[in-house]
């Protein structure tokens, strides 16, 4: 009796921000989608489809999400070993510096990198004024732009999922490794990669499908010359004020996020049941 | 499996090991000597130095002075990747992600053995501990002592120069533990392994090895053969770590003819084997409990003792006494639980220690 009540009690607090979320999330985003189909037909999708542009939007968003997401891999990987290996102290202040980007409105954050990567920008003036370079690197409004300025927003992501697993793995076996005579590469590829591979996959897929929804970066940073799938979309709807497209290719990318999060999922039950 | 004669020599060498933590010193200058095939224990407890030594003699961690030798190469400065010794670590540190087959095939990839010659060695590695059958199964999937075994082929598999065992069974049951301290032993007979086994379960000392070091303090204190240490300890830390023992701090007050009158503090008088000292040292008295001997009214008179029973354990084989005996001191003696009515606290008897059951050591 006892366990009911406090169950119900729980459920009763629950239901309070659930509705909240089903009211002011889930039903606006369920009537946004259903826009896709409104008009009875697949005609939508069949556009989404077809229109070269939508591909190679699409393609190009694709491009643009592996890009960051191996960015990210390559420099949270070693970032993550640091934090899962160093001192406590060390592992506060590395957290510290993860975060603060987390207490800055991505709208700053990405203005700063605006300012930063100008033609004008703090970077090329230095590089300018080091005698690096002859003219102005193409920092912004373009790919590479924007692929800065995402990595810098994702990071953390991947560092996550990583750190939680590297804080895991038994250091007695790369121990163990070694005294079994393998030297410092293969220790690394044969025992430390493989039992980090878990959370490489989970930071990957999460930088990744972020990545494909993203719009205020590459919006910004990218001046209207990059095109990812979310800027079109917000195109379709403010200036074109087709709903139904738009709500064809927003489905269209949540599909591709569902799939790839239950191949992942697949993965590390069948091939890494160890973990 | 050919054995590796160590050339005659040592197969491992520490010479005056130093290694100090900060303010702590973990060895103050250890020397040891291990011969071919032979099993040599440190026992010793928590802090003693015994894993900071290990980790020295692997490779996981340098001396601040003194040297390493395995079969007679200086590998003091060596990386434990190219030392050539099999560690079965004290949670075994299988690679979970890798088969049995595959953890054990680990040290022959890396010395780039061809395949057919690592399919031979797992074989015969996984015979040898007898897991034959095993090879596909994860680490996950094996119980505490097949990890043991696992672990224990990994290390033997690449015939290695020196075999270390770090505290392998403590994570095992007692029935268990046992089976796997004399299969261990077995295994290391048979191959002639040199091994060093680290442990602080002085039993477990006593069974395996062919000599013990007893550590603390980061020194070896006495290096012997397990009945060596435990008739003849060389001092009051190793009289009490390895077995149970009773301690008296006595005076020698006279020696004649090879043999010793002691004086105990508590005004006791014993006659014992002589010792090596001279009249008038201060010295502490090691009786084992079961040298004690229960006598008749009209038994022999040495060292005879009355006493009361204070406390009776009984253990299956034996019973432990508490007795009380005269001067209030309490002394504990262990007797066959064989057959015999058992003794209730409050009974009184008469017991003798035998001259030559009296082990003076220094105080």
């Amino acid at each position: 009796m006892r366990a009911t009540r406090r169950s119900l009690g729980w459920v009763g607090l629950g239901s309070i921000p659930l509705a909240f979320l089903l009211l002011l999330f889930v039903v606006p985003v369920f009537r946004f989608l259903l826009f896709s189909i409104e008009s009875g037909s697949l005609a939508h999708f069949e556009k989404a489809f077809t229109d070269g542009l939508h591909a190679t939007v699409f393609l190009a968003t694709l491009k643009i999400a592996g890009i960051v997401t191996l960015i990210c891999l390559l420099l949270g990987y070693p970032l993550s070993y640091w934090l899962a290996t160093t001192t406590p102290f060390w592992r506060s202040a590395g957290f510290a510096l993860l975060l603060l980007p987390f207490w800055i409105s991505v709208l700053v954050r990405t203005y700063a990198w605006m300012i930063l990567l100008g033609r004008n920008g703090v970077v090329n003036r230095n590089l300018l004024a080091l005698g690096l370079i002859d003219d102005p690197l193409p920092l912004l409004h373009n790919t590479t732009g924007v692929v800065i300025g995402m990595v810098h927003v994702l990071l953390p992501y991947m560092v996550f999922p990583l750190y939680a697993v590297m804080r895991r793995v038994d250091r007695a076996l790369l121990s163990a490794a070694e005294g079994l005579g393998a030297p410092g590469w293969q220790v690394m590829r044969r025992i430390y990669l493989p039992l980090t591979l878990p959370g490489i996959l989970s930071g990957a897929t999460l930088v990744f499908v972020i990545s494909l929804g993203f719009f205020i970066t590459p919006a910004l940073l990218g001046g209207g010359r990059v095109l990812m799938i979310g800027v079109l979309i917000e195109k379709q709807v403010r200036q074109y004020l087709d709903w139904g497209l738009a709500a064809a290719l927003a489905i269209i990318v949540l599909v591709v996020a569902l799939a790839i999060y239950a191949a992942l999922r697949r993965v590390l039950k069948d091939d890494l049941q160890w973990s | 499996m050919n054995q590796r004669s160590g050339g005659g020599g040592n197969a491992l060498e520490v010479r005056n090991a130093h290694r100090r933590f900060g303010s702590v010193t973990a060895l103050a200058g250890i020397d040891l000597k291990i011969a071919a095939g032979e099993l040599v224990t440190l026992l010793g407890p928590s802090g003693s130095g015994k894993s900071t030594l290990l980790k020295i003699i692997a490779g996981y961690d340098g001396p601040d002075a003194g040297i390493v030798t395995v079969g007679g190469m200086d590998v003091t400065a060596v990386a434990p990747a190219r030392r050539d010794i099999g560690m079965v670590f004290q949670n075994y540190a299988l690679f979970p992600h890798m088969s049995v087959a595959q953890n054990i095939a680990f040290p022959l990839e890396m010395r780039r053995l061809g395949k057919p010659a690592i399919q031979g060695r797992v074989a015969w590695a996984l015979e040898t501990v007898g897991l034959t059958g095993y090879d596909t199964r994860l680490p996950a999937q094996l119980s505490g002592g097949q990890q043991q075994r696992v672990a224990l082929a990994r290390a033997i598999v690449f015939e290695p120069k020196l075999l270390l065992l770090d505290e392998p069974f403590g994570a095992l049951d007692k029935k268990l533990r046992e089976q796997m301290q004399l299969e261990v032993k077995t295994i290391q007979r048979r191959l002639g392994l040199t091994t060093l086994f680290v442990t602080h379960d002085q039993e477990e000392a006593l069974i395996m090895s062919d000599r013990i070091a007893v550590m603390d303090k980061g020194r070896i204190e006495q290096i012997d053969t397990p009945t060596a240490i435990y008739r003849r300890p060389v001092n009051r830390f190793v009289a009490q770590f390895i077995g149970d023992s009773n301690l008296f701090a006595a005076t020698i007050v006279d020696v004649a003819s090879g043999v010793a009158t002691l004086r105990t503090e508590q005004g006791l008088v014993f006659t014992a084997t002589a010792p090596r000292m001279p009249v008038g040292s201060r010295v502490t008295l090691v009786v084992r409990p079961e040298r004690i001997l229960r006598v008749a009214e009209n038994g022999p008179a040495q060292n005879r003792l009355a006493a009361t029973v204070r406390d009776a354990i009984y253990v299956g084989d034996s019973v432990k006494y508490r007795l009380e005996i005269p001067g209030g001191a309490m002394v504990t003696a262990a007797w066959s639980g064989a057959e015999g009515e058992l003794l209730e606290a409050g009974a009184t008897l008469d017991i003798a220690i035998p001259a030559d059951a009296i082990h003076c050591v220094e105080s």
